[in-house]
């Protein structure tokens, strides 16, 4: 057993120094996540039940935590941000330690972490997104849709997201529900937007907007959407504004309804309803229109007469689907006007680190089941790619809650051995002059944002500049 | 003094929670008081306290239950886990499946994660086809998307935020679903 104990140090690479082995958890265990968002919370909300004594320690690049809930799930939908009660419920146990401020791979590196720490958990999401490498792409107003959202969300690095509003026809490219939600932003009428805690530039920008009707545009056709019914539903139900579909798109869709799973057939028939109701012939083009097109891939942008360096108008390619459900080009093309248009086709991950084990072309960290190798674990969209729901992303934290859990009682990681955690990490940061941000203070922050209740019901717009809150 | 006969109000058990507020029941009629409750039927379960005599302004350390039906039944839900463990919880009427698994503390990890707002999938539970039947409210489009989310979804699953507890349903069994990794494991 000792032996085969002594092989897995040398495989691994470990950096302890050979001690007599022991089997029985002699000091703390000592856990750091990277990330704050729901991948981290869930993980530490799972480490805390079930490894005895455990002290996580998460790591933050933002001042304040909760990731996407916080930034990326619209302001329209405050009841999705819920789930902030369940983890400020974790943050606030004695077993838990949030340092926000911090950035992996700028004031520390992996390896320092691995050596602090008997176990990390790398949960620091996607940050970044898809681009399509087009011509034209670099035009003015052609935007990334997570810019978008960060915009309108309050993300610092985002507050002064160069959007021009001022365009009567916009598009969005993807089928995804950040598809939609910048959709139903950018069609909302501005009163709805009011009484959310939208930021206060956005609101004023929206406020604004000349912006009347948006094609959300897809390489696919609607069995592939990858957007999900609720969202849908949200769109067909914007007050004053029109649904368009072509229905030649729907053609064989229906025939394949019957055979769908329950989820999958709801939403295909939701769809045929959409484009059963669409308006044949001319519609009223001063209304607000939300325009369905499928089966389009985008070739290039062309620059505006009027306006020098931005977008007017994009060609499209047409496409059709193989046996595989892929989408392969016609030959034909297409031109459609638009004065903005915004990325939607996926978020990406970032390596942060040297010693990440990043997988370029994949865009995530190989892993099983969250485990990349024993002491080192990923959660959350940098494990699975950046598709899912909040369900998802819980279920997938805890599963990596357990692979932890099982590394240390089997002694795959050996916690006998005390490690310094956050007194050595502590130190190191402040020997590099980086000013953390604990969880008392993103509690004074919170009751500054809490306490500009402006609106009455909707307290919490967020402060998107917080130095001046933390002093 | 004499007076007009005026209807006694009918005597009924309150329950009441372990809350303990000051209330004042003083003596009106023999064997009533003025809120018309029989003393040895006003007691707190969960502290066993009792109201004392009528015959004296008694000070009760217990908090009215506030109910339009008085008679708040108490109803009874078992949680069948995936691993087959049985957990047994217990709720009143009007209760949701999720209030009663937070005010029990049911362990199941992540449950309820949106608080009952109709806007996750986390509180999914899986009927006996007799109960699914029989719950009184079918579910809505809202509650249909959502649960379209939600892992090993079945022709009897709903979300428990959904299901209000009465008395027919009291004793109900329910299947918590296997998340996908705890198929796997």
């Amino acid at each position: 057993m000792k032996l085969l104990r002594l092989g897995h140090y040398y495989s691994h690479h470990c950096f302890l120094p050979r001690r007599r082995l022991t089997s029985t958890v002699t000091s703390i265990p000592k856990i750091c996540i990277v990330g704050s968002g729901p991948a981290s919370f869930y993980t530490a909300q799972h480490l805390i039940k079930t490894v005895p004594r455990v002290e996580v320690d998460i790591y933050e690049q933002l001042p304040v935590p909760f990731g996407l809930v916080r930034f990326g799930v619209a302001p329209d939908h405050p009841e999705v941000k819920n789930v902030i009660n369940t983890f400020t419920k974790t943050a606030k146990s004695p077993q838990l330690r949030f340092v926000g401020n911090v950035t992996l791979g700028r004031d520390l590196s992996l390896k320092e972490l691995r050596n602090a720490y008997h176990a990390v958990v790398l949960a620091y999401g996607a940050d970044k997104d898809r681009e399509l490498g087009l011509k034209g792409e670099q035009l003015g107003n052609v935007v990334s849709a997570r810019r978008f959202v960060g915009w309108y969300n309050g993300l610092p690095c985002d507050t002064d997201f160069p959007v021009n509003l001022d365009v009567e026809e916009a598009a969005v490219l993807g089928h995804g529900n950040v598809a939609l939600d910048v959709a139903r932003l950018l069609l909302t009428p501005i009163d709805k937007l009011k009484s959310t805690d939208i930021t206060e530039h956005a609101l004023e920008a929206l406020s604004r907007s000349r912006v009347r009707h948006v094609k959300v545009i897809g390489r696919r056709g609607p069995l592939q959407v990858a957007f999900t019914i609720k969202e849908l539903r949200e769109m067909l139900n914007l007050p004053d504004c029109i649904t368009v579909c072509n229905p030649f798109d729907f053609e064989t869709v229906r025939s394949a309804v019957p055979n769908l799973e329950r989820p999958r057939r709801r939403l295909t028939e939701l769809l045929c309803k959409a484009a059963d109701l669409s308006p044949s012939g001319n519609v009223d083009s001063n209304s607000r229109q939300f325009h369905l097109v499928f089966f389009r891939s985008p070739l290039s942008f062309q620059p505006s007469p009027d306006v020098p360096d931005t977008v007017g108008s994009m060609q499209l390619e047409v496409n059709q689907l193989d046996e595989q459900q892929h989408a392969v080009p016609t030959g034909s093309t297409e031109t459609v006007q638009c004065g903005l248009v915004l990325r939607s086709i996926g978020y990406r991950s970032t390596q942060a680190d040297p010693d990440v084990p990043f997988d370029i072309d994949r865009g995530h960290i190989p892993n099983i089941s969250g485990v990349v190798q024993p002491g080192l674990y990923v959660a959350g969209w940098l494990a699975t790619g950046p598709i899912g729901v909040i369900l998802s992303t819980m279920t997938q934290a805890f599963g990596v809650g357990r692979a932890v859990e099982a590394d240390v009682s089997s002694g795959r990681v050996d916690v006998s051995q005390a490690r310094p955690g956050h007194t050595a990490i502590g130190k190191l940061l402040n020997d590099r002059g980086v000013t953390t941000v604990s969880w008392k203070d993103w509690e004074r922050i919170d009751a500054v944002e809490q306490s500009r209740d402006i609106y009455g019901d909707y307290p919490n717009l967020k402060l998107n500049r917080w130095v001046s809150a933390r002093k | 003094m004499e007076g007009v006969e005026r209807p006694q109000p009918e005597a009924k058990p309150l329950h009441l929670t372990s809350e303990p507020v000051c209330i004042f029941l003083w003596k009106e009629s023999a064997g009533r008081n003025r809120l018309g409750i029989e003393p040895g039927l006003l007691q707190a379960p969960s502290t066993g306290l009792q109201a004392c005599s009528v015959r004296a302004e008694v000070i009760v350390a217990m908090k009215l239950h506030v109910d339009d039906t008085v008679q708040s039944g108490r109803v009874e839900v078992t949680f069948i886990r995936a691993n087959g463990e049985r957990i047994k919880a217990t709720g009143k009427e009007g209760d949701s499946l999720l209030d009663i698994v937070v005010n029990n503390s049911v362990d199941l990890e992540g449950y309820g994660a949106c608080e009952g707002t109709l806007t996750c999938s986390t509180c999914h539970l899986i009927f006996k086809k007799e109960d699914f039947d029989r719950l009184p409210d079918k579910p809505t489009d809202e509650e249909l998307d959502m649960l379209d989310l939600a892992y090993d979804l079945t022709d009897t699953s709903r979300l428990g935020c959904q299901i209000t507890m009465t008395k027919e349903l009291s004793g109900l069994e329910v299947q918590v679903p296997a998340t996908v990794n705890d198929a796997r494991s």
